[in-house]
């Protein structure tokens, strides 16, 4: 990453996330029902968000990587997924304990919460792929479909609730007691705010796996040369 | 579960899960920083 870069993001990462913190805790009003459990929504919607757009773009530069056949391609690709399934991680913990305090079970078997899951075993098992011994080329194009295939569910996972019954609230479709005002400023800061902390956290571990990438075509090359020489 | 506490315990964990993660990136980091750092060392030897 820049070096430059990286501090004034890590900056903007710090001054949006308190400001968010004043604007969930002061700002926006407690609701009826919930009370302050629901404010638990200003972590979970812009996580999950920011995991779907994760896993776009991991589809996206795994297609990339499949076609043009470039390392880069499938670091973004790799980078991508691997913060879309941090993300997805906290949307299904946050979610859960939401959960608990409004339907009073930890976990149900709910359309929206089957196919949340079901795209984190997905990138679970991208993960996995990502550190068995294999070709480099082959792993990412294993990867890369991988990423494909879970990038189907998101849009499943997105439009369960009004596909399918379901006891999860589709956030800015019911039409008349929607949100108030307040609550609509505080979760549209949230998402900003998480994107600067989803593009740091991004960028640097593109930035990573450049490095190792380096690291690795270095060693090959001196590799091959000790070869060469003791030929 | 009282709806305070639901709501501190989800921002400890959202909170915790950045903080876990990013001290895995850390640790990869010093890890290249040294693997580097030999590479260097083998490199200038060489020459």
């Amino acid at each position: 990453m820049n070096k430059t870069l990286s501090p004034v993001l890590a900056a903007c990462v710090v001054l949006c996330t308190a400001i968010s913190q004043y604007l969930i805790y002061f700002h926006a009003p407690v609701e009826q029902v919930l009370g302050y459990a629901q404010k638990i929504f200003y972590y979970h919607l812009p996580v999950a968000w920011w995991s779907f757009v994760s896993f776009f773009l991991a589809a996206v530069f795994g297609i990339a990587c499949l076609i043009k056949k470039e390392a880069r391609f499938d670091m973004i690709s790799h980078a991508c997924a691997e913060i879309g399934f941090l993300l997805a991680t906290l949307t299904l913990i946050t979610g859960s304990i939401w959960g608990r305090h409004s339907w009073g079970v930890w976990w149900t078997w709910d359309p929206k919460l089957t196919t949340a899951l079901v795209l984190w075993f997905i990138f679970a098992a991208y993960l996995v792929v990502r550190t068995m011994p294999m070709a480099r080329e082959q792993k990412s194009n294993i990867c890369a479909v991988i990423a494909v295939i879970g990038f189907l569910d998101v849009p499943l996972v997105f439009f369960a609730t009004r596909l399918w019954r379901s006891i999860h609230p589709a956030v800015f479709h019911s039409e008349g007691g929607g949100l108030e005002p307040e609550m609509v400023h505080t979760v549209i800061f949230c998402v900003l705010s998480f994107a600067f902390l989803w593009l740091w956290l991004t960028l640097f571990r593109i930035n990573q796996l450049k490095q190792e990438h380096i690291l690795e075509s270095v060693r090959s090359k001196l590799l091959y040369s000790e070869e060469q020489n003791q030929d | 579960m009282n709806a305070v506490y639901s709501l501190v315990i989800a921002n400890i964990a959202l909170w915790c899960g950045f903080a876990f993660y990013f001290l895995i990136l850390s640790k990869k980091q010093q890890k290249i920083q040294k693997q580097l750092q030999s590479l260097a060392a083998q490199l200038d030897s060489e020459e």
